[in-house]
């Protein structure tokens, strides 16, 4: 019948397995140069992506896959898609790159810039769990360099 | 086992030590870091370079300068407007103030890019995020200044021959002299003197070079000055709206690096109008890479209608590939309007001013010319996109 539809087993690194249409599935530039390559015989491994991550993944491949949706629906879809924990949101980026899809990659990287833009340097060394390995005196040299941006 | 061989060489799991890397110690690469981080505001940029000497690292690498401008050139959400305000009836308060383009409440002020206390500033054009502003401290004492409304640095430059408002200035950058280049072309002056043109390169030293004007093309007058605020730049060249001895209106251009004239031509009835009108404004601009050319006019009896036409040039120096873009007719309109930017959508930011009233505001197309509720504040100013390059460096 839909002899034409192909299927797709993705596995998870904590061994999940999921079944997807290629048509979707090739909405990442990896999977779609292994398919083109003719490396996926079987079951495609992605050891960079947790299932969790995954089933996000694969939501937002198939709303963007929907046939004739709406401009403005998929919109009010990408706002409720972003708004998740930041632990989700940082797997997303890193299963983003690792899969090669810009286009999911540019909407989370927005989303994670909106939510930093008005951080303060302290408050993003927390946020990403960074070492100030700065001197009081080499940090006050480049606050002193533009003040207004502290303000 | 082939296969998996295959898989490695072909390095599709490539620095899997760092991609293993799991939340919440986040290490993003390099190249997502830099993503992220481009997409911030220029404050907030210059306040993380504290955050740690790899941040620091990351933003002072010139390839993420660079591509952090591409982003803001490319990207229509993140282009600011900078925004000259002068309050007309109170005590004449004078404020630069950026905003998005996109959302008005981002409004911030900017402190003035020099020492003094200024009474009046004009903004001309900008290029690659530096805008060309002339500062005015007191009535007849004029500054003309490069600077990066961004990063807040500036710098002084020489006074072409004529007083500044005189002119009509172009910046652009001339990839031949591997330099910013500005063009003053003086067409505000009065029409008894002939039209001077200077050039000035932006380095060190570096002094206004006049060069020869034709003879054959003259000025055109607009409402209360030329009808241009800045020339338009495109395919290398410097645009400027002229008429020839013999009548007809034709745009002039003058090539960056070679410094040779060339015209391009306007059709008849885009300047030619029945007895019944008179013009207000007219001059070429430059919207989405494509030469554009706007008037205002009104019919003489009825001067509470007028009507504004853009019309587009859609293959550059192709006569018949004038298009009309837009036609406004609207009771309001007895006034100028001057495209400054067009949107996505193909609508376009409209700069107007009103006869009879100092005010001036901004509009888009389709929404009406209204100045309310503002109506003493005079607002000029430019779009542009955040950058890092230094007015300073240049000189170096």
């Amino acid at each position: 019948m839909s002899s034409s539809t192909k299927f797709l087993t993705l596995k998870t690194n904590d061994k999940e397995e999921f079944v997807l249409d290629e048509a979707i599935a090739i909405r990442s530039q990896t999977i779609k140069n292994m398919v083109e390559d003719d490396c996926v015989s079987n079951v495609i491994p992605l050891p960079n992506v947790d299932s969790k991550t995954m089933i996000k993944v694969i939501e937002y491949w198939k709303k963007h896959s929907e046939e004739g949706i709406s401009k403005d629906k998929l919109m009010d879809f990408d706002k409720a898609f972003v708004k998740v924990d930041q632990s989700i949101l940082y797997a997303l980026i890193l299963a983003a790159n690792f899969l090669n899809d810009a286009e999911m990659l540019d909407m989370i990287c927005q989303e994670v810039a909106n939510r930093i833009k008005g951080k303060t340097p302290e408050e993003i060394r927390k946020e990403f769990n960074i070492e100030n390995d700065f001197t009081p005196e080499e940090e006050e040299e480049i606050r002193n360099e533009n003040v207004w941006a502290f303000e | 086992m082939e296969k998996k061989k295959k898989l490695s060489k072909n390095s599709i799991f490539p620095d899997a030590k760092i991609k293993f890397a799991k939340v919440p110690t986040i290490h993003f690469q390099d190249e997502i870091m830099m993503d992220i981080l481009r997409r911030l505001p220029m404050r907030s940029i210059l306040r993380f370079k504290c955050v740690s000497k790899f941040w620091k690292s990351l933003i002072d690498d010139t390839y993420f300068k660079r591509t952090h401008y591409i982003h803001n050139r490319d990207n229509q959400n993140s282009k600011k407007i900078l925004i000259a305000e002068r309050l007309v009836n109170k005590d004449e308060t004078f404020s630069f103030y950026t905003s998005s383009l996109s959302m008005v409440e981002d409004k911030q002020k900017l402190d003035w890019p020099t020492s003094c206390n200024p009474v009046d500033a004009r903004i001309f054009c900008s290029c690659d995020g530096l805008v060309l502003t002339r500062v005015c401290s007191k009535m007849f004492d004029e500054e003309l200044l490069l600077w990066n409304p961004s990063t807040r640095e500036s710098i002084l430059l020489p006074h072409p021959e004529y007083r500044i408002m005189t002119y009509v200035f172009g910046l652009e950058y001339d990839a031949t002299s591997e330099g910013y280049k500005i063009l003053a072309v003086k067409l505000n002056g009065k029409k008894s003197i002939n039209i001077s043109i200077e050039f000035l390169s932006i380095k060190r030293n570096s002094s206004w070079r006049r060069i020869d004007y034709p003879t054959d093309i003259q000025r055109v007058r607009g409402f209360r000055d030329c009808g241009t605020d800045n020339l338009a730049f495109l395919h290398g060249a410097f645009h400027w709206l002229g008429k020839s001895t013999s009548g007809y209106y034709t745009t002039v251009s003058l090539n960056i690096s070679n410094e040779v004239y060339g015209e391009v031509p306007l059709l008849k009835q885009m300047y030619d109008l029945c007895p019944l009108y008179f013009f207000f404004d007219h001059g070429v601009s430059v919207l989405r890479g494509m030469l554009c050319f706007y008037s205002t006019y009104n019919k003489i009896s009825r001067s509470t209608n007028g009507i504004f036409n853009l019309w587009v040039m859609k293959d550059y120096g192709v006569r018949e590939s004038w298009t009309n873009f837009i036609k406004i007719r609207d009771t309001d309109l007895f006034l100028s309007a001057r495209p400054v930017y067009m949107f996505a959508d193909c609508q376009v930011l409209l700069h107007f001013q009103r006869f009879g009233y100092f005010s001036s505001n901004f509009t888009t197309s389709g929404r009406p010319f209204d100045l309310c509720p503002e109506c003493d504040t005079t607002k000029r100013g430019i779009v542009y996109a955040e950058s890092f390059i230094s007015p300073t460096s240049l000189l170096t």
